[in-house]
């Protein structure tokens, strides 16, 4: 009874793979959950699992294949064959004069014509007692005049099942390094021999539990290219992989240090560089080696932000542009580094899916305060102005709204709430946009932020902050006010999740304890990142944001 | 009073001038930064330059030397025993390291790189005491710590005879003992015994483990082993060394292994059992600078410590602790404090061992392939095969390289043969670009060299290796 095995669902989205390996071929005895194939999908490799146990009997893929779900891979014969007597290479080797001999005779003969009696007999299927048979396996001639050699290396253990011609110790002889193969399938009940012996032709090697995996099945077509050790080795893989099959479309797993990505170290700088994540880019050189050029064409096709933006927004390649000049003159200016740089900034912050909420605050009492201040901050080389009070006013937000001063983390599903406040303020220069970070706004007087922010603005107007200054920032604020305006939408600065605007303030007739009192009224507004942030802790944030500015000169009796 | 007027200012301080610390401070001024170098002991190079890597392979030179004349007997090339004056070595060896050490002070001057003089301890997260030398401070915007190691000496060799001795101590070469105990098989212990073994003393090792070098793949020591069995009087594995005692005649010393105990006289003991950080006495703990259980810093792929201003680079910032691992490093961490995309990412950290035969590997072992359950595919290719092996009559070498089954891509490479050290560089670019077998085989490599043995090793994997007639796997 032959199941057709087929590619099932690999993962939300997934339509297709690509073989990466085909780990069985047809004739081998396969268990549950061993892996037939290693497949590649958009999203990782994984490894797809036997769902009986049982014999294959037809392979139809082989590595390389793009194959979509639902696609035959396997023909499997399952598990009640394997209590019948299966035919075994042992009786056609016995007859052969030096039986395991032959087999490693084969293997000295080169190339792939592993044929000769190990692999041909199809002998007389030998009966199999209920409990199962051991056999010793000895060492087979190694080849002329050697009459033994040290173990180098055991590379099966007690409790493995194998398969036959699956190599089960490095012997090293005068000559070579010799891998000794299994003549039959089964499983190790015990080995005799550890790596270090030295052991003669004939010495006893381990004994084999012959029932306990099934018989060995029939041979391959002899035209068969070698491949790689199918079959028990599965058995081998590491504890990441306990019991049950891997989830579909989880995770490779030792790929945690990177290591698995084929790339040289330039292109993984240039992925770095680029913000592009090494694991979701084809490469397209031999053995799947990822090329610098690769990485450009992946960031060209719009993979980056459907990356940042978890595959929601999409930033179209850009539109072919008419010839402008057929309705007046022109000028191409080229544009700066800077501006190009905002420009890509924007577009993959325009990716996010964001609301902008607006408020307005009462900064009456807190204007005053300022202009009482700020000739005092002054002399210390610092200006008291409405940004800087801002800062302290969006940190005593961000630590009741934690989430606001998070990135989110679409590939792992996860949310990275920052442990520190790192301010970045938007600087208007004649350059452009320039968005230095106040760090650890949250250990800092307003004294030491007045100053600071100062000094940092003025070295982004003369184009002299550090690349370092201008990374690390955990939440944006943009004043505008000093233009002038009612309100505005800001734009996000990704990875972050938040950003403030604050508008210009003017004086309002404001209803207050039973009458209308002038009152400074500021317009502000918060864009946030809606995977992350409801709109109801988008609407709470900025209400505690616009508090901080009404409360600031009574806080400051507290501090 | 003093001490205020000696406050210098630095954006970044690099303190220790080795491998690491000293390729950090010159790339850092190479970009344009403000750079202050402290280092406590008057020569400039650290461990590498001054009783490491350069005086060591200064002598393994000379004991190649000598070993090549009485092998050339062989080939009918006969030579006088050679006559060893151990003055001039040690003077030869000097002017080594004194021409290379002033050339990294050469090298400071012209980069406008501050040499400070003394033993830096931490006071804060900004600010470094100078202590001794060039007295003072210096306050900077950024510390990167290359205080790199020393010898690990256990109590129970710290007998006060100068006959026992640490690395630096038998690179001092006061003597040629006539009888040498090396006490630990890993690779400083086995290049000493060499020298020493050339230059005349009998030589013995001994190793807690059941082997030398256990960082290696066995198939890579034997042959080495081997050798060294022939040129060394004894290597005594799952000995330990239960007792030192000093006498007037030598040292005797209690061992204890699979046959018992029994007590051994020699006229040197050279201790080389591991190394550990220098991270005490540093004034880390006025900082966020974080230390693990055996003294290392901790640091992450950009080589950051849990100090934001604090990086820390080389054999104090964990293992391997091998020179051009420190350098790497400290390139990372001036590149990513910077903010450029730096990260040590490196995948093959090449590992030589300068005996001889030398051996060396880098990427995946399969030691580590096995331990890991990871399946690969393992071409070898002795030397046996190669024309070059056979004219240089070292023929005992193997080339290997370890394989993903799947992809065919090189995962390591492990040579055991002279001039493994030069040859294991195509390994490592192989392992870093990820190159697959085809790769290596598609190379064209000059004949006759031993680098034809990579080349020939992928051509293994695919069964048909132009020079080794074997099949490898069915
Ligand atoms: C015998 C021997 C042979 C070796 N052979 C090799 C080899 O062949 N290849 C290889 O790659 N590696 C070899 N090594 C290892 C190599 O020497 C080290 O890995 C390398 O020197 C580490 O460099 P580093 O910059 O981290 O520190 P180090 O070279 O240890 O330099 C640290 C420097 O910091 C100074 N310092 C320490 N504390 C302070 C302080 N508080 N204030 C100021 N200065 C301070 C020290 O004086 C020293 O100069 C060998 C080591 C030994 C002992």
């Amino acid at each position: 009874m032959a199941t057709r095995i087929t590619l099932p669902q690999l993962g939300e989205g997934i339509e297709a793979g690509d073989i990466v390996n085909v780990l069985v071929s047809a004739g081998d005895v396969v268990r549950k959950d061993q892996a037939l194939a290693e497949i590649e999908t958009d999203k990782a490799v994984v490894e797809f699992p036997s769902p009986d146990d049982g014999r294959i009997t037809k392979v139809s893929v082989k590595a390389g294949d793009h194959v979509k779900v639902g696609a035959l891979l396997f023909e499997l014969e399952s598990g009640a064959e394997k209590r019948e007597p299966t035919e075994s290479v042992r009786e056609g080797e016995r007859a052969a004069k030096n039986p395991s001999a032959s087999v490693a005779a084969d293997r000295e003969r080169a190339g792939s014509v592993a044929v000769g009696a190990g692999r041909s007999a199809q002998g007389p299927p030998p009966p199999v007692a209920a409990g199962g048979t051991s056999e010793v396996v000895r060492l087979p001639q190694l080849g002329e005049g050697i009459e033994g050699g040290d173990v180098l290396n055991v590379l099966v253990k007690a409790g493995d099942a194998i398969s036959k011609d699956q190599s089960i110790a490095e012997v090293e002889t005068d000559k070579a390094v010799v891998e000794v193969p299994s003549p039959v399938s089964g499983r190790v009940a015990e080995l005799l021999i550890k790596a270090g012996d030295h052991i003669k032709v004939g010495a006893d090697l381990m004994c084999v539990d012959i029932a306990a995996a099934s018989g060995t099945a029939p041979e391959a077509p002899m035209a068969a290219p070698p491949g790689p050790i199918p079959a028990a080795a599965a058995t081998e893989k590491p504890a990441a992989v306990p019991g049950p099959p891997r989830a579909p479309g989880g995770p490779q797993p030792p790929a945690a240090d990177g290591r698995q990505v084929p790339a040289g170290p330039a292109t993984r700088r240039l992925a770095r560089e680029l913000g592009v994540d090494l694991t979701r880019v084809r490469g397209s050189a031999t053995g799947g080696r990822i090329t610098i050029d690769d990485v450009k064409a992946f960031v060209r096709s719009g993979g980056m932000a459907a990356a940042a933006g978890g595959g929601a927004g999409h930033v179209p390649a850009a539109q072919p542009l008419p010839d402008f000049s057929q309705w007046g003159p022109i000028e191409r200016k080229p544009v700066s580094s800077l501006r190009r740089k905002i420009a890509d900034q924007m577009a993959v912050a325009w990716s996010a899916p964001m609301v902008t909420h607006f408020d307005e605050a009462d900064i009456t009492e807190l204007e005053a305060f300022r202009k009482q201040f700020a000739p005092r901050v002054k002399e210390a080389g610092g200006a008291l102005t409405m940004t800087t009070i801002a800062i302290k006013a969006v940190v005593e937000g961000l630590k009741e709204f934690p989430q606001l001063n998070s990135s989110f983390d679409a590939a792992r599903g996860e949310m990275i709430v920052k442990g520190y406040y790192h301010i970045s303020v938007a600087v208007d220069t004649p350059a452009g946009l320039i968005v230095p970070v106040v760090r650890d706004a949250d250990k800092k007087s307003l004294r030491e932020l007045a100053i600071e922010l100062n000094r940092l603005a003025q070295r982004a107007r003369d184009r002299k902050v550090s690349v370092e200054e201008l990374q690390g920032g955990t939440f944006t604020i943009s004043n505008l006010g000093g233009i002038g305006g009612t309100g505005f939408t800001p734009l996000l600065n990704p990875p972050q999740v938040g950003i403030l605007g604050l508008a210009r303030g003017s004086l309002r007739a404001v209803w207050r304890d039973g009458r209308f009192e002038p009152r400074l009224i500021m317009p502000l507004s918060v864009t946030y990142d809606h995977r992350v942030i409801d709109g109801a802790d988008g609407a709470r944030f900025t209400r505690r944001v616009a508090r901080a500015f009404e409360e600031f000169a009574g806080a400051l009796l507290d501090v | 009073m003093a001490a205020s007027e000696n406050v210098r200012r630095a954006e970044i301080v690099v303190i220790g001038a080795g491998p690491g610390g000293y390729a950090a401070a010159f790339l850092a001024a190479d970009k344009g930064k403000k750079v202050a170098l402290v280092e406590d002991s008057s020569a400039l190079g650290g461990v590498c330059l001054n009783r490491g890597c350069i005086p060591s392979k200064a002598l393994l030179h000379l004991a190649k030397l000598i070993n090549e004349t009485r092998e050339a007997r062989e080939m009918g090339l006969s030579f006088a025993d050679p006559k060893i004056d151990v003055a001039t070595i040690r003077k030869w060896k000097g002017q080594v390291v004194d021409q290379l050490a002033g050339g990294v002070a050469g090298l400071c001057k012209s980069r406008g790189v501050q040499l400070v003089r003394g033993k830096a301890v931490f006071e804060s997260s900004a600010r470094l005491r100078i202590d001794g030398g060039d007295q003072g401070a210096v306050e900077f915007d950024h510390a990167i710590v290359a205080t790199g190691s020393r010898p690990a000496v256990p109590p129970a060799f710290n007998i006060q005879d100068p006959r026992v001795m640490n690395s630096t101590g038998a690179l001092q070469l006061d003597e040629i003992p006539g009888r040498l105990l090396v006490v630990g098989g890993g690779y400083i212990g086995l290049e000493m015994g060499t020298v020493y073994a050339a230059l005349g003393s009998k030589v013995t090792v001994v190793e807690l483990l059941d082997g030398i070098l256990m960082g290696a793949d066995r198939d890579l020591v034997r042959p080495l082993q081997k050798r060294l069995e022939g040129k060394f009087e004894a290597i005594l594995l799952k000995t330990k060394v239960v007792s030192l005692e000093t006498k007037k005649k030598g040292i005797d010393v209690g061992l204890e292994g699979p046959d018992g105990q029994k007590t051994l006289t020699f006229d040197r003991v050279l201790v080389s059992v591991g190394r550990k950080p220098n991270t005490e006495g540093l004034g880390l703990e006025k900082t966020g600078v974080k230390v693990n259980a055996k003294g290392f810093i901790e640091v992450d792929r950009k080589q950051r410590t849990a100090d934001p201003r604090i990086w820390a680079i080389g054999d104090v910032a964990g293992e391997p602790m091998l020179a051009h691992k420190a350098s790497r490093e400290g390139r990372v961490a001036v590149e990513a404090l910077l903010g450029e995309p730096a990260e040590f990412d490196n995948i093959a950290i090449p590992a030589v061992v300068f005996t001889d035969p030398e051996v060396a590997w880098c990427g995946l072992t399969e030691n580590e392939a096995s331990a890991q359950g990871r399946k690969v595919e393992v071409a070898r290719f002795p030397w046996g095969a190669s024309g070059r092996a056979l004219t240089l009559g070292r023929t005992e070498g193997l080339t290997k390289v370890i394989y993903d089954p799947g992809t065919e891509r090189v995962l390591g490479v492990g040579i055991v043969g002279v001039g493994a050290g030069e040859l294991i560089a195509e390994g490592t670019l192989a392992v870093e670009m990820a190159a697959v077998a085809g790769d290596l085989g598609g190379t064209i490599h000059a004949h006759p060299t031993l680098s034809e043995t990579l080349m020939e090793s992928a051509e293994l994997l695919h069964g048909t290796a132009t020079h080794l007639f074997r099949k490898k796997k069915g």
